[in-house]
């Protein structure tokens, strides 16, 4: 190894800091007027306040957002796109991506997300399938309603 | 003669990049998706050090339809082009733009940046920044896995034909005569068993008079 490849090593690692760094200091784009909930085994999101839950999922298909998905309990969403879908388990703690029918599965395999070990993962809040372009995210109850503009 | 030489070095150097990345298509390094030991990058490395900037990126843009075509999807494709755009940018720079650099260097800034061009075209398709913290994930498991590709690039050099070797300094010292048989990297063209012969310089007019 040569001097000089000692800050080109230096620059990737800089480089890296500098993502991180970003990573915490950017914030979640405000929720958007989208297609209403497809929450079909919850039971779809009342039109008003928000239900009081201590999670919501926060699904994004493309580049539309559904409304906040309330995790009150055991349930399953699916997704269909044409050929393509997405089965998402939720429960009162947090969410996963069951099945797809995407090549490689990896969505599957980024496992499952919740309030206590969204700030570990490599993913953080988020579940994301590329190819069908389905990402999820995690959101607890203070940050749903600042996303809404409400009051806490 | 010398047109043929490349173009068969070029369709070996094809195939087996497809096939590494096959390989590496069949397992996983860890939990983490995404990462790969990427060993197509180092055959790619090797060649911008043997056939220059034009053919290297010719064979950067083959490797990724033809393994999209044969392995994957129009999504692999659109994912790895990004990932080889970005990654062929940084080692242009390292091997042709800045002097001084290793193949390890070169090798390090490659994984990293092939990984960056990735998750970037992956944060494009869902126009979101939120997956920042996997990009910088991936940054410090692509440099390390860049450098181990590099460090298979310092032990191919050897291979390189001798002009290739001395224009980036792979060659000890350029009195080879001095030196006798034996040294590593110095021993003149055509001495050394397996010696390919010289290609002729890419821009180079006044070689042909010769």
């Amino acid at each position: 190894m040569k001097r000089k490849d000692i800050w080109v090593i230096a620059g990737v690692v800089a480089l890296g800091l500098v993502l991180l760094v970003a990573s915490r200091v950017l914030r979640p784009a405000p929720a958007v007027p989208g297609r209403p909930a497809l929450a079909l085994s919850l039971g779809a999101a009342p039109d008003g306040a928000l239900p009081v839950a201590d999670s919501y999922l926060r699904i994004k298909q493309g580049s539309e957002y559904y409304q906040l998905v309330p995790l009150l309990g055991p349930g399953e969403i699916t997704i269909t796109q044409g050929d393509w879908e997405n089965v998402i388990h939720v429960d009162r703690d947090g969410a996963v991506m069951a099945s797809a029918n995407c090549p490689k599965q990896e969505c599957v395999h980024q496992g499952r997300v919740t309030l206590q070990n969204r700030d570990l993962r490599v993913f953080q809040r988020w579940i994301t399938c590329l190819p069908h372009q389905v990402a999820l995210e995690l959101l607890s109850r203070e940050e749903a309603l600042q996303l809404l503009g409400e009051a806490p | 003669m010398k047109g043929t030489q490349r173009l068969a070095l070029s369709a070996l150097f094809v195939s087996i990049m497809l096939v590494l990345g096959y390989l590496e298509s069949l397992f996983s390094l860890g939990p983490i998706p995404g990462i790969k030991l990427g060993l197509s990058n180092s055959v790619l490395l090797l060649c911008l050090y043997w056939l220059g900037v034009p053919t290297s990126v010719l064979l950067m843009l083959a490797k990724v339809f033809l393994s999209g075509f044969l392995f994957g999807s129009l999504n692999t494709i659109q994912y790895s082009l990004a990932g080889g755009v970005v990654s062929m940018l940084g080692m242009i720079a390292m091997t042709h733009g800045l002097r001084g650099v290793s193949p390890v260097g070169a090798g390090v800034v490659g994984g990293a940046l092939h990984n960056v061009g990735q998750v970037l075209m992956a944060m494009l398709t869902l126009q979101t920044a939120s997956l920042l913290y996997y990009m910088a994930v991936l940054v410090f498991v692509g440099a390390v896995m860049g450098g181990i590709t590099g460090s298979v690039v310092v032990s191919l050099k050897r291979f390189l034909p001798y002009d290739r070797r001395q224009r980036f300094g792979f060659v000890q010292n350029v009195n080879a005569q001095a030196k006798g048989e034996g040294t590593p990297g110095t021993t003149p063209p055509g001495s050394h068993p397996g010696d390919l012969p010289p290609f002729p310089e890419e821009e180079s007019i006044e070689s042909k008079t010769h």
